[in-house]
């Protein structure tokens, strides 16, 4: 170690007039301090490089400064630093590495006369490297600015639609337009001499449909559930029905303290109910529309692929749906084909070809602009432009991608194996049928408190057989599987609560809010 | 209110880029006041700042590119087209370190650790801006519905009206991790001037330990946060698409918490080994480490999605956190030579 008179540093220091660190006065040692280190006096040793066996004592990033920077005085500022004690917490081989280092320097002191240390003069840094630096900060200080103004400009996360959905507005059939205008301006017109039943109808472009009016909702109890059939009538009479027979029956296996519920008016007829089959409590609705853009689908953003998820009976409220229900929650897995808006959005080519093909396709189901369902089997190939050409000779306008198909053409399908859906355990499952033209059925099947039970997929599909569905489908299950009445969960979901989830169907009414001519 | 400050032909900036770009600067003025205390030039931090801003950004968007694949037409569209598309706050962290990294390998600053220690009081007040400016945009808003008038307000909710007029309180995420990352950035200011340079037992390097702190702080409040949000960036697994194309489960906020944590423990946990020597406190805090670690993503993920007890999941997943931030910071202590009662010099 090198020695220093500390008298004499002070006095250069003076001389050279240089702000710098220096000890406190209590860290200055006195000459009995230093020899007795162990006794927890302080001393300094703040000038001494560190040596390579004495790490204990020394900066640790000092010991990696580059040896330019090591020169640099600035970087060897003093550390001041209390004599290590012996204690129980200490390291075991710190302890022994310092007791031994202790008692090398008691020996050294022993011998020689101790004396004060003293710090490294600071070398003044050169014009050069001050130049070099002052320069190449300025470069980078433009640079900076040049990056927060394009930041600036640029860098505004979400404060727009990620990805606008191309909802197709031109593809409105005008010669259908115009034949519904001509139909209900008719209706005014010979209003007091014929009744001729108004066509109404949601645009497509809409995102919201008109809200529901307050005095079509009806409660009965399952006592009283020939009322209902009043309300079947109504519909019967004002054309609604078009003829066709309802699934609903006053005589059904309600589950008792529930109220079966109802809307109507002249473009939706709804009914909803729970009832108990094979001891299990499922929760049923039966849909008739009068026109098929009452059947419809909401992405949440109406933008594939937003990542926002929200519970379905907030989706349902903001979009004033009668009736709304889960559909496949397709943000939740990246297979199947999703078609929105009458664009296909997701079409993994490679998933639908190859060896890997039985792993990821599931059937999908289409729904064409007359709210027809389309089946396309899971294993059935197709490249992106086949399906595109499909999609466009079809008219589809919409596709949901869980599965499997229950009933095809009026055939129950059992299902042996299925990618999603677990479809061999007792599971709570959703599926969603059609009767006859613009006439739906929505079936879940939850546990509850009191009844754990639930159904394979293919139990299931017969239950939605039963029902005389010409066309069935799967839908998401679990905790997804929910349908929306007035704001609120209508079934029980597993585990009591609702999930986010990406995306919902619903139907609507078509009658304007205004009340006014369609 | 509107999104949009200035409007002006082609000209159009938006408050929240104003706010980030307001975040940006003030990080860089507290990384410029805080890098010289050790007597380094403020070379390495000009050099450092722009380049951290660019590897920010590009990874910010890549990774977000990758949890949103199909918000994006393709790779190359994201990553060139800034002005629509989301970010990923990791990427930030991520483009600081790189950028650290490059400085240190053009002999600028003596460590990257040192340099970053110095940025990380900053980066925190970035990251808090950057969550401020979600008030202007469409994001600040959490899963949680508020459905008490008390709590209709800030710092708790931010309304939200649908397409069909239905206003919504929801919680305000965001703003709520803007006050947190304002909280640490005072402690990591504190934690600059008085243990930046803290010794280690037998001389192991302690650079880096002010970043590596603020690493495990904002993975606490990010891990929480991104329970409580409704647009999760989530993991997909590429190489195993095919057989499990339900993979997009996994957070990455989780993930990128869990690696923080992870490195900061087998880091200090090998230190504190090579010390002391096995001990029985080192197999507990493992022990304490991986159950607190499932317990926070339990009760953040899978519990609170199944039952909806926002109160009860979140209390359960904080105290799991705070558990996690505790056995890693005594391991920590116990790598610290505590008795070199150190001052700082300056």
């Amino acid at each position: 170690m090198r020695e220093y008179d500390l008298e004499e540093i002070l006095a250069e220091y003076a001389e050279d007039n240089i702000e710098t660190a220096l000890p406190e006065e209590e860290d200055i040692l006195t000459e009995e301090e230093f020899t007795e280190p162990a006794a927890g006096l302080p001393y300094a040793e703040d000038n001494v490089v560190p040596e390579e066996n004495d790490a204990q004592t020394a900066r640790s990033d000092d010991a990696e400064v580059p040896a330019e920077s090591a020169e640099d005085p600035d970087t060897q500022l003093t550390r001041v630093f209390k004599a290590p004690k012996p204690e129980k917490t200490e390291g075991r081989r710190v302890r022994r590495e310092t007791e031994s280092r202790r008692e090398a320097a008691a020996q050294d002191e022993e011998a020689e006369e101790p004396k004060k240390k003293r710090r490294k003069k600071p070398k003044k840094e050169s014009f050069g490297k001050k130049l070099g630096f002052g320069m190449l900060s300025l470069i980078f200080m433009v640079i900076s600015l040049g990056v927060l103004a394009w930041t600036l400009q640029n860098v505004h996360p979400d404060t727009s639609k990620t990805t606008e959905s191309s909802r197709s507005l031109g593809n409105t059939n005008l010669v259908s337009r115009l034949d519904t205008g001509l139909n209900n301006a008719k209706a005014n017109a010979l209003s007091d001499i014929a009744y001729i039943p108004k066509h109404y109808t949601i645009p497509e472009g809409e995102t919201v449909a008109p809200r529901p009016q307050e005095s079509g909702f009806g409660s009965v109890t399952p006592e009283n559930a020939a009322t209902v059939m009043d309300v079947i009538q109504l519909a019967r009479d004002s054309g609604l029905l078009e003829g066709q027979d309802v699934i609903f029956n006053p005589n059904l296996n309600f589950e008792p303290n529930t109220n079966i519920q109802y809307y109507y008016d002249e473009t939706i007829l709804t009914i909803i109910w729970k009832e108990l089959i094979d001891g299990n409590t499922v929760t049923c609705c039966e849909v008739k529309v009068a026109d098929a853009s009452q059947f419809r689908r909401k992405l949440v953003d109406d933008t594939f692929g937003s990542p926002r998820k929200l519970f379905a009976t907030s989706i349902a409220a903001s979009v004033n749906s009668v009736v709304a229900m889960n559909a496949d929650f397709y943000m939740f897995r990246d297979f199947g084909i999703v078609v929105y808006d009458r664009e296909l959005y997701r079409f993994s080519e490679d998933t639908y070809t190859g060896m890997y093909k039985k792993y990821n396709c599931t059937d999908t189901m289409f729904v064409t602009e007359e709210g027809d369902f389309l089946f396309w089997h899971r294993l059935q190939e197709a490249t992106p432009d086949q399906m595109r050409a499909f999609i466009e000779e079809n008219h589809i306008l919409f596709s949901i991608a869980f599965g499997p198909i229950l009933v095809e053409n009026g055939a129950l399908t059992p299902c042996d194996w299925y990618p999603a859906g677990e479809i061999d355990r007792g599971y709570s499952r959703a599926g969603i049928g059609q009767k006859d033209h613009l006439h739906y059925f929505y079936m879940s099947l939850n546990h509850s408190a009191q009844r754990e039970a639930r159904w394979t997929v293919n139990t299931f599909g017969e239950r939605m057989y039963e029902r005389g569905l010409q066309q069935a489908y799967c839908l998401d299950g679990g905790q997804t599987s929910e349908i929306v009445w007035r704001g609120a969960p209508f079934n029980y979901i597993d585990f009591g609560g609702e999930r986010e989830v990406s995306d919902i169907m619903y139907f609507a009414t078509a009658i304007p809010e205004s009340g006014g001519t369609p | 209110m509107n999104e949009i400050a200035v409007f002006t032909g082609s000209l159009t900036i938006y408050w929240s880029a104003i706010i980030i770009c307001l975040g940006i600067a003030a990080g860089l003025c507290l990384t410029l006041a805080l890098y010289p205390m050790d007597h380094r030039h403020n070379t390495a931090v000009w050099v450092w700042f722009p380049i951290a801003t660019v590897l920010s950004v590009l990874l910010a968007r890549l990774i977000h590119w990758y949890s949103h694949i199909e918000q994006y037409g393709s790779l190359l569209e994201a990553m060139t087209d800034y002005s629509t598309g989301g970010y990923c706050v990791q990427g930030i962290i991520l483009g600081a370190v790189f950028a650290a990294l490059l400085v240190k390998l053009i002999r600028l600053t003596p460590t990257a650790g040192e340099l970053l220690s110095a940025a990380a009081p900053g980066l925190a007040l970035c990251l808090a801006l950057i969550r401020l400016s979600s008030l202007f945009n469409t994001n600040c808003r959490g899963r949680i519905v508020i459905t008490d008038k008390v709590y209709q307000q800030l710092p708790f909710a931010i309304s939200w009206t649908d397409a069909a007029g239905n206003v919504e309180y929801r919680l305000a995420t965001f703003f709520l991790e803007f006050l947190a990352l304002l909280v640490i950035t005072v402690i990591l200011c504190g934690f600059f001037f008085r243990h930046r340079s803290e010794p280690l037992w037998d001389g192991w390097r302690n650079e880096g330990n002010v970043m590596w702190l603020f690493l495990i702080l904002l993975g606490v409040v990010e891990f929480i946060a991104d329970s409580t949000r409704y647009d999760s960036a989530l993991m997909h697994f590429f190489l195993i698409k095919r057989l499990n194309p339900y993979a997009s489960f996994i957070s990455i906020t989780q993930i990128f918490t869990a690696v923080c944590f992870l490195l900061y423990f087998i880091r200090y946990m090998r230190i504190s080994v090579k010390t002391n020597g096995w001990s029985w406190y080192h197999f507990l805090a493992m022990l304490v480490f991986l159950a607190c670690f499932v317990g926070a993503g339990y009760f953040g993920e899978y519990k609170v999605q199944r039952t909806a007890q926002y109160v009860r999941c979140y209390l359960w997943q904080g105290g799991s956190l705070l558990l996690l931030y505790l056995t890693v910071r005594l391991i920590y202590r116990t790598c610290v030579a505590k008795e070199y009662d150190y001052e700082d010099g300056e």
